[in-house]
């Protein structure tokens, strides 16, 4: 059974890094400048010269997929990885700390926490008025909460372990028993949190720039793409099939991933599972 | 004992003093919800005085814009400014919308209307595919069925709404010219809509349903209904349906958001007069008294369906008790 769930990750491991090698060679593999428009072969069929057909001002599907993978897949990448630190040293603190500090941080969770997720997101880029950075911010702020959450309620557990108060008395101070004593044992359970949300964040992200609150023109992003090209969707369909097959793709590999990780590590998430 | 009963008299008392702590428990997140969304507003929507001359199509002046202010109330601290919206939000007023002048609140139950006819029809239509779906692929573990389910439920998972709606769109309108692309309020239009927004959620739903399923069907009553000659069909109906209605309802209540983001998406697409076409249209317009109310609305129908998925839980399983 572990062999089969090692495996299951190793191939997973494997496609996700092979997608993010590919994003990142992206500018060398891209038969055209993904710019450059060209009035003469607009919403073209694709054919040898464009494998994925041109768009409704002539430039190259192909490379505005590749160009954007490194945009979706890096933004999502950072935006979990900054969301996950961020919330996770936050929770550690208050539940280490505990007090008046962290009762309030904690109202402000429950707060956040009362909305949905992608409803914030979305009333928060409106709000701050689009943008790549603006739609980061947005969903950082609705997303780092389950972290705080997690770490906090594992911390306050761990606290009064035995090993714990050990590597107190024999004089570790706070940020020694905490990076050395609680944080090796609350990262597996961050690390697959962290990994289960890649997926989401990146749909997230695409679905802020759908709706024109994300990455702008002329910028290549999956979710723009789609949603500047869904006009089009009787003249030019692989405008929009090609960058939507691309993001369903990369969402299914760090799903799977996500859940391989988790399998593998053996980490139960109930009460964090549930949006 | 496989089956529960939650119909002894002084559970009820129980369950009225619990529901009445819940209620006490919302104010205060209450507070921190409105206060999170005022906030923002108040930190965004820079000189809402401006934004609202200008979304009436005037070009304020100095004097215009001083009269403005004080007429909406602006020169005020920003806790007076809370207090007052607060007030107002708990009466039900919400304001005016900065576009068209009508009342937010209105406009907002129009279109929830709308919204929940669409969504509605999504959540029993997403039931109606993932229980059967669940449980045959948990009953079916490990078999063709089982893996096809599987990967199908974790397409379901990677496709957003958006490319759910635009993929039916491309299949139905414009190859098979089945339906209308554009909703317009009749029940045709319906249906392209409701299947987009049910599509991510039935994936969510068969994946809890098989595992929930499955871990019933790991309990020591199933191997002893089995040992016992216990038809499945029986005992599954009987038994592992009753036990496992928790988890399905759980997931009903927590699929509530993804139903409303789906929304926002769906009907920009759809062109349907809901709630999410309503706050995409107000968020181009900068029309912030819409997208604020659209916030707090949600929020609070969020935070009851939570309480109330509470409730049935507690309802459904008495062993469960204060933690």
């Amino acid at each position: 059974m572990k062999n089969k769930k090692n495996l299951w990750l190793r191939i997973f491991l494997f496609l996700a890094a092979a997608i993010i090698i590919l994003s990142l060679f992206s500018d060398v593999l891209m038969p055209n400048d993904p710019n450059a428009t060209n009035a003469m072969r607009i919403k073209e069929a694709p054919s040898a010269e464009y494998p994925f057909g041109t768009d409704d001002l002539g430039r190259c599907v192909l490379s505005r997929v590749l160009s954007g993978s490194k945009t979706s897949i890096f933004c999502a990448l950072i935006l979990v990885a900054a969301t996950a630190v961020f919330g996770s040293a936050a929770g550690m603190l208050c539940g280490y700390y505990g007090g008046a500090a962290d009762s309030i941080v904690m109202r402000i969770i429950d707060g956040i926490m009362a909305f949905p997720q992608m409803v914030l997101a979305i009333a928060v880029a409106g709000m701050l008025g689009g943008g790549m950075l603006n739609a980061m911010l947005a969903l950082g702020f609705a997303s780092w909460t389950p972290y705080a959450r997690l770490a906090r309620s594992r911390v306050i557990a761990l606290k009064r372990e035995e090993f714990v108060l050990a590597a107190r008395i024999s004089g570790c101070g706070d940020g020694a028993v905490i990076g050395g004593y609680i944080f090796p044992n609350i990262f597996p359970s961050l690390l697959t949190y962290a990994a289960t949300q890649v997926g989401t964040i990146m749909l997230g992200f695409a679905g802020l720039s759908f709706l024109n609150l994300g990455v702008q023109q002329p910028q290549a992003e999956w979710g723009s793409m789609i949603s500047s090209a869904r006009g089009m969707l009787a003249t030019a369909p692989w405008a929009v099939l090609y960058p939507a097959l691309a993001l369903i793709v990369s969402v299914m590999i760090f799903n799977y991933l996500g859940d391989a990780i988790r399998d593998r590590l053996d980490v139960h998430l109930e009460s964090e599972e549930r949006r | 004992m496989a089956r529960r009963t939650a119909s002894l008299p002084f559970l009820e008392e129980k369950m009225l003093k619990y529901i009445q702590k819940r209620l006490l428990r919302l104010i205060p997140i209450l507070l921190v919800i409105t206060f999170v969304t005022f906030s923002l507003m108040y930190l965004a929507s820079g000189d809402p005085a401006q934004k609202k001359l200008v979304a009436q199509g005037i070009v304020p002046d100095d004097a215009a814009l001083e009269a403005e202010r004080e007429e909406m109330g602006l020169n005020d601290p920003f806790i007076i400014r809370y207090g007052k919206w607060l007030v107002g939000f708990l009466t039900g007023d919400l304001g005016e919308s900065y576009s068209n002048g009508q009342p937010v609140s209105g406009l907002l139950w129009t279109a929830m209307g709308k919204t929940a006819a669409v969504a509605v029809c999504a959540l029993a239509l997403s039931l109606v595919i993932s229980l059967p779906l669940g449980i045959w692929s948990a009953v079916r573990q490990n078999t063709f069925i089982d893996y096809l389910v599987r990967f199908l439920t974790f397409f379901a998972n990677a496709v957003p709404s958006f490319l759910a709606a635009l993929l039916l769109i491309y299949l139905f309108c414009i190859k098979l010219k089945w339906f209308p692309v554009l909703a317009k309020d009749s029940f045709r239009g319906l249906v392209l809509p409701v299947i987009a927004l049910s599509l991510p959620i039935t994936g969510k739903f068969v994946k809890q349903i098989r595992a929930e399923i499955l871990e019933q069907l790991g309990e020591g009553y199933v191997t002893g209904a089995q040992a016992r000659g216990v038809r499945q069909s029986t005992y599954m109906i009987r038994d592992v349906l009753h036990n496992s209605m928790l988890a399905i309802i759980t997931v009903i209540g927590f699929s509530v958001g993804s139903l409303f983001v789906g929304s926002v998406v769906i009907e920009s697409i759809f062109q349907w007069p809901g709630v999410g076409k309503l706050v995409m249209d107000s968020i181009t317009a900068r029309d912030y008294p819409v997208i604020q109310g659209f916030v707090i609305y949600i929020a609070v129908i969020y935070v009851m369906i939570n309480l109330l998925t509470d409730i049935a839980y507690r309802y459904l399983d008495p062993r469960i008790t204060d933690s």
